[in-house]
């Protein structure tokens, strides 16, 4: 009785200390995860306010071999700031995400809502034809939007960005019509008996039900534009550099045909001006942006 | 030490080849756990030949449907026309009659608008940017502007001679075609208001008010209200421009006709019979391999991350670990960092003088730097061993954003069938293989099949690491390009629109395919059938 | 919520609208687009045209005004390509982006003011006076004006190399051995990039036939035809290059290439690290065959130590030599001597088009040319310039940096004398053969003895596989693949 007593106790250690051993390991690789992961961050930060002089006492600007910088100063910002439109640009950005965020959030809400809760003939067909349309590669058309654009004189301006950030954003409908699916349908049969119109039960109902699903949109519209360089580089022209997004701006620095080896930091610059404000919105709605994620998955 | 190089280039293959070999080994303990549900192989083989024939079934069901729907069309047509009242059978012809019959007077003028506005439009013609539209727009459409006509030079003012713009003259052509096709849309809307005043004047109730109409699009008809915009903006802005540029892929523009003023002529199928005909032509000779390596890219970029972040996600989510926070907050930052920031970041450090090669030569464990991306010509290249590196990277990328998802499902599966697992003393791994995978893999089928057909049309990555490097004598298309990347290479780049519009639709084409194939079976499409 | 709501879609409209507004642009003013480093400089020039305009008629002042602004003339082609009636009225391009834009149905004005023909044809050297015309229709007609030269040249830092150094390839070679340590080997030289145009120092090096005593100019000679010719046609059937002087050549640069201490194709990094010293006596290499738009990465790298040479000579040794081309033959690195160009875009506002051509032949003139040199170190096309100029003969008092940018002007001048100007301008057919059709991957296999397509096997170490490679090259050029 007593062995068994001590048999049990002992594997119970045993399993405890096996447990604190697994435990160790997982802490180990977690923490060489993130320094992976963090690697390539931390050295952008870092050659941004990197402050390595060559032997004549100038300031370099490019790449170097040395991760852990020689110095530390703002040149980089101090060039970014005067020496480029970046201010100007980061206005661009901002004025192209508010708007299109509000237009893109509106839109994507609205055909989501409908597919979710309304039946209606078109249902169906509607849905088949969103799929096939996103199976076509999107900047396949960029050329044709171009001329579309045109037509309506609309080239080249910051209005013809916000048009076609947020035109298509109905498309993208799934992720919110798997929330709205979530509501429960007797609800909007009770406000219906109540008398109330769809266009009450939108507003009124279901909306203020939804502060996940709208922020989780909102947020997906609003970084977009701070991301994307390759649509609004064609919409707007590789020469306006006064109409540029950020995106745009940084990459034609890095690799823009006046692009000078000396501009890494500068570079640098710019991308944590951009970074900052995008991670801490990332960060302060990141539970909202899970439960959009994994709903999204779910739901496909 | 140079053996190390030399040690790493060549084992590219081999550690290729692991990789291969540990993610085909994922996926067929994958497939086993499904099939473990069949006993026998008989079973399994009748389940596939089912599936099959299920396809084929559904796609001859779908031919039959539309033909029959078609007909009972005409047929109800035909009913209505010789029922209706006389206001309707005018309907047919001057739109708003039969609104004008039951007295809906604004209804009726709307209409009637409407239809002289849409034949001023077509009889008129209005320019924009000297190119008509309207009726004038189709036989343009059709000839694409003069041909037998050279522009040249005015010899007194030196001004070049303007000729017909074809680009603007198709997609006029295409706009046209949508206005009549509108027009059709609002006369048969026409026709049935009409109908149904004569039927609310029949049985009770008398033809609705102008104002009830406009409240109904508030109330019944609100899916009407809250599609419009997003129908405006999706036909504008998506499919206009997508039927634009199918129809480029018939033409000849670019290439070497990109000189001057745009102006291009139909060519049929030539520029897809060039395909068969001219071996080597850049599609003929570099569709093959860019197909290939675009989808051992896609199923690769999808597995490693898929799994990568379950792996992730169960390390955060195990019981003991403290700052879970901290580490998730970690990986979110860097899905919030925009990818051209992480990866062009990745793609320097990597560079011949850059930090990784300078640390690692520091380290004494290289004499030489190592080309990971292969963009320094001057060192050895390994196709494979650049197409190891990106899908590494690729997991940089991907990993954290299945790991969030993965947590956030980890944390729901129902704590029971734990309970009842350690009741039978199964082992922790035992647990993980027989209970959280499964569970995982079923509920996240959706996602597997929309992030592979996203990671067929995935642009950023090869863009922004190699630019589609190293390159193919010869041929635009290099070793990593993917076909996405090779279309932007051949639209944006080389202007060569009618072949990019090739690749454009060669591209939809498989990931249609991808789609039908899987998608039919998806929970979500099978949920569908049974909504509501 | 909703009345934010409302607030913000009030916003959205009221931008739209003046975002509409603002992009109409206003009938105004003449655009005028040069590359971004002379921006400043030029809309001086513009307003000043305006004042001499407004003194010469005095009751009739010029009705515009005109904008001057920077950016990348060889983006300016593909923008204007792609929608005329957006561009600007005037604008600069590379003269071989003429062909994109002529062809029957052209977007250039052609010039029809005679006294801009005459200036044309009186200050310009032979070679550019035929890059810059276009046959449209059966007529030749003048549609741009050069106003900017360039040629590759051979940058290096003075302080580590002498004017003899840089006489010879072999030359630098031999310091690039003598500065080399074991922790730190040193090259002499690599291109600014990787693509036909930056390898023209070998494809177009020219075989010295007899030097002048006196200023030792050289009289050149090469048997590669590119794209010569009276019509087009015959232009476009005339590719000479796999002879036995291209045999013999690229043996010679085989063999430099694989010296560890000769050249390398452009690394991955900047050239600025390239060239930087660092905390050795050099840095990873002595010099660099680039153009003048390099300048500010180089001085990044040299600082007051730039300077600047023509593309130097090299002799064929006896494992070198093939077929006619014996041992001893010395040949000088040849390159394309290029201009940038005015033009006019034919679909701007037709009621600026009088006021157009007048206004380059000021942007253009030999004063303008000989200023734009001075303030922002812009070659000129004028054919005397190296005599004429005074700023191209540094007094006593030059800074450094005017010294420095005297040498490149000069330097460049004199490569044109080993150039020829890139002579597919007027097709652009050619000029895609040329550059898109993959020859450079050849080129660079070939000079690094090695088969990209075969994960990098041993390759073209043979003449007759050299040979064959040439001649691949040479189909690529004619079309044929």
């Amino acid at each position: 009785m007593r062995d068994e007593i001590f048999a049990k106790a002992r594997k119970q250690g045993h399993m405890r200390r096996n447990r604190t051993i697994v435990n160790i390991v997982v802490y180990v690789v977690l923490v060489i995860f993130c320094a992976i992961w963090l690697y390539p961050i931390l050295w952008i930060f870092l050659s941004a306010f990197r402050d390595q002089r060559n032997a004549d006492g100038q300031f370099i600007g490019s790449i170097v071999s040395n991760y852990w910088p020689e110095g530390f100063g703002i040149e980089s910002f101090r060039r970014l700031f005067t020496e480029t439109l970046f201010l100007r640009q980061f206005g661009n950005t901002l004025l192209v995400a508010v708007c299109s965020c509000v237009l893109s959030t509106l839109l994507t809400l609205s055909t989501a809502y409908v597919m979710s809760k309304i039946k209606f003939k078109m249902r169906k067909p509607f849905m088949n034809l969103a799929m096939i349309l996103g199976l076509f590669p999107g900047f396949m058309s960029m050329v044709a939007i171009y001329y579309i654009l045109k037509a309506l004189q609309l080239t080249q301006s910051l209005f013809a960005l916000i048009l076609c950030y947020s035109a298509g954003a109905g498309m993208g409908f799934y992720v919110a019509k798997g929330f709205f699916d979530t509501v429960p349908n007797a609800l909007v049969e009770s406000a219906k008996l109540d008398g109330a119109t769809q266009a009450q039960i939108f507003w009124k109902v279901v909306l203020p039900l939804s502060k996940p699903i709208i922020i989780y949109t909102a947020l997906l519209a609003f970084t977009g534009p701070w991301m994307d360089f390759i649509f609004a580089r064609v919409i707007l022209g590789q020469e306006n550099e006064e109409l540029h997004t950020v995106a745009v701006a940084l990459y034609q620095m890095m690799y823009g045909p006046k692009a000078s080896g000396d501009v890494f930091t500068t570079f640098a610059a710019g991308c944590v001006c951009v970074a900052v404000p995008i991670v801490t919105l990332f960060l302060c709605m990141q539970k909202y942006y899970i439960e959009g994620a994994t709903a999204g998955a779910v739901k496909g | 030490m140079t053996n190390l190089i030399a040690l790493t280039q060549t084992g590219a293959n081999w550690l290729l080849a692991v990789l291969i070999i540990v993610v085909v080994a994922q996926l067929l303990t994958v497939v086993c756990l499904i099939l473990a549900r069949y006993k026998k192989l008989g079973v399994v083989l009748n389940a596939v030949k089912n599936w099959f024939v299920g396809v084929g079934r559904a796609i001859r069901n779908f031919f039959v449907k539309l033909g029959k729907g078609t007909a009972r069309r005409f047929r109800e047509f035909h009913e209505r026309f010789v029922d209706g009242s006389v206001g309707t059978k005018l309907s047919h012809f001057i739109m708003g009659s039969g609104n004008f019959y039951h007295k809906q007077i604004c209804k009726g003028i709307l209409f009637l608008v409407f239809q002289l506005l849409f034949i001023a439009f077509m009889a008129l013609s209005p320019a924009i940017n000297d190119t008509p539209l309207g009726g004038q727009a189709l036989v343009n459409l059709v000839t694409l502007g003069k041909h037998d006509v050279a522009g040249g030079i005015d010899p007194v003012t030196g001004r070049p001679v303007k000729i017909d713009n074809s680009m603007l003259m198709l997609l006029f052509g295409v706009v046209t075609l949508g206005i009549i096709a509108i027009y059709i849309f609002v006369w048969l809307a026409n026709i049935a208001s009409s109908y149904k005043a004569d039927l609310d004047q029949r049985y009770g109730g008398g033809p609705t008010s102008f104002k009830t109409d406009l409240k109904s699009m508030l109330d019944t008809n609100f899916h009407k209200t809250m599609l419009a915009p997003t129908i405006l903006g999706v036909t504008v802005f998506t499919i206009l421009p997508t039927l634009y540029m199918i129809l480029i892929a018939f033409t000849n523009y670019g290439g070497d006709n990109a000189v001057g003023q745009v102006h291009f002529n139909w060519v049929g199928f030539d520029n897809f019979v060039e395909m068969f005909t001219n071996p080597n032509g850049e599609i003929a000779a570099r569709f093959g391999s860019v197909l290939l390596w675009t989808v051992i890219w896609a199923f690769f970029a999808t597995f490693t991350n898929y799994f990568g972040g379950i792996f992730l996600a169960i390390l955060i989510n195990r019981k003991g670990i403290k700052g879970k926070v901290i580490f998730r907050t970690v990986f979110i930052m860097t899905i919030a960092i925009p990818q051209f920031i992480s990866l062009l970041a990745i793609r320097n450090l990597l560079a011949t003088s850059g930090p990784v090669n300078g640390m690692l030569m520091k380290m004494g464990l290289i004499s030489e730097p190592v080309n990971f991306l292969g963009l320094n010509p001057n060192l050895p290249v390994n196709e494979n061993f650049v197409k190891m590196m990106i899908i590494l990277i690729n997991m940089w990328v991907g990993v954290p954003y299945t790991m969030l998802m993965t947590s956030g499902i980890l944390m729901n599966i129902p704590t029971d069938l734990y309970e009842a697992a350690k009741v039978d003393g199964a082992k922790p791994l035992k647990i993980f293989f027989k209970i959280t995978f499964p569970y995982i893999f079923f509920i996240t089928t959706p996602y597997l099949i929309s992030s592979f057909i996203g990671n067929v049309t995935s642009f950023n990555i090869i863009f922004m690491l190699t630019g589609g490097g190293p390159t193919v004598a010869g041929y635009k298309a290099g070793k990593t390009d993917l076909l996405v990347t090779w279309l932007y290479k051949l639209t944006i780049d080389n202007n060569e629109y009618s072949t990019g519009a090739v690749i454009g639709i060669l591209t939809f084409i498989c990931t249609s395919v991808l789609t039908l194939v899987t998608y039919r079976r998806s929970k979500s499409y099978k949920e569908e059938d049974t909504f509501q | 919520m909703k009345k934010l709501l409302a607030i913000l879609i009030t916003v959205i409209m009221v931008v739209g609208v003046v975002a509409t507004l603002a992009a109409c642009k206003s009938d105004n003013v003449i655009d005028i687009w040069v590359g971004s480093e002379s921006e400043v400089f030029y809309q001086g020039i513009a307003d000043e045209y305006i004042q001499q305009y407004n003194a010469a008629h005095p009751d009739e002042p010029f009705p515009y005004e005109i904008k001057v602004s920077g950016g990348d003339i060889s983006g300016y082609a593909a923008t204007v390509l792609n929608d005329a009636e957006a561009g600007p009225d005037i604008f600069s391009i590379p003269h071989d982006n003429i062909g994109k834009l002529m062809g029957d149905n052209p977007i250039l004005s052609a010039i029809t003011d005679q006294s801009l023909i005459t200036q044309i044809e009186a200050d310009n050297p032979d070679g550019f006076k035929e890059v810059i015309k276009a046959d449209v229709g059966g007529t030749t007609h003048y549609v741009g004006v050069p106003y900017i030269g360039q040629s590759l040249v051979l940058y290096y830092d003075k302080t580590v190399l002498s004017e003899d150094d840089v006489k010879t390839w072999e030359g630098i070679a031999a310091k690039a051995e003598e500065l080399s340590t074991s922790t730190h080997p040193v090259k002499a030289t690599f291109p600014m990039g990787n693509d036909c145009y930056n390898l023209s120092l070998f494809t177009l090096a020219r075989k010295i036939d007899s030097r002048n005593p006196d200023d030792g100019t050289l009289e050149t000679s090469t048997a590669v035809h590119i794209y010569e010719g009276a019509t087009a046609n015959d232009r476009a059937r005339n590719v000479v290059f796999a002879t036995d002087q291209e045999v013999a050549v690229y043996k010679w640069a085989q063999r430099f290439f694989k010296n560890d201490h000769g050249m390398t194709l452009a690394p991955d990094d900047s050239i600025t690290v390239s060239l930087a010293k660092g905390n050795n006596e050099c840095g990873n290499y002595l010099t660099l065959v680039g153009g003048a738009w390099k300048y500010k990465d180089v001085q990044n790298a040299f600082g007051d130590n730039t300077a600047i040479a023509e593309l130097p000579e090299f002799t064929i040794t006896e494992a070198d030599a093939y077929g006619t081309i014996t041992e001893g033959t010395q040949f000088k690195s040849g390159t394309f001597a290029d201009c940038k160009i005015l033009c006019i875009n034919g679909f701007a506002s037709e009621d600026h088009a009088p006021y157009l051509q007048d206004i380059m032949k000021y942007m253009s003139s030999k004063e303008v040319q000989e200023r734009s040199f001075e303030e922002c170190n812009n070659l000129p096309t004028y054919k005397n310039a190296a005599t004429e100029f005074e700023a191209m003969t540094p007094g006593a008092d030059a800074t450094a940096q005017q010294i420095i940018a005297a040498q490149l002007a000069q330097v460049q001048t004199s490569m044109m004398r080993y150039g020829i100007p890139q002579p597919f301008g007027f097709h652009t057919l050619l000029n895609n053969r040329f550059y898109s059709s993959g020859a450079d991957a050849i080129i660079q296999d070939i000079l690094l003895q090695r088969d990209s397509a075969n994960n990098g096997a041993a390759a073209y170490n043979t003449d007759e596989s050299l040979l064959a490679g040439l001649t691949r090259v040479q189909n690529l050029w004619l079309g044929k693949s």
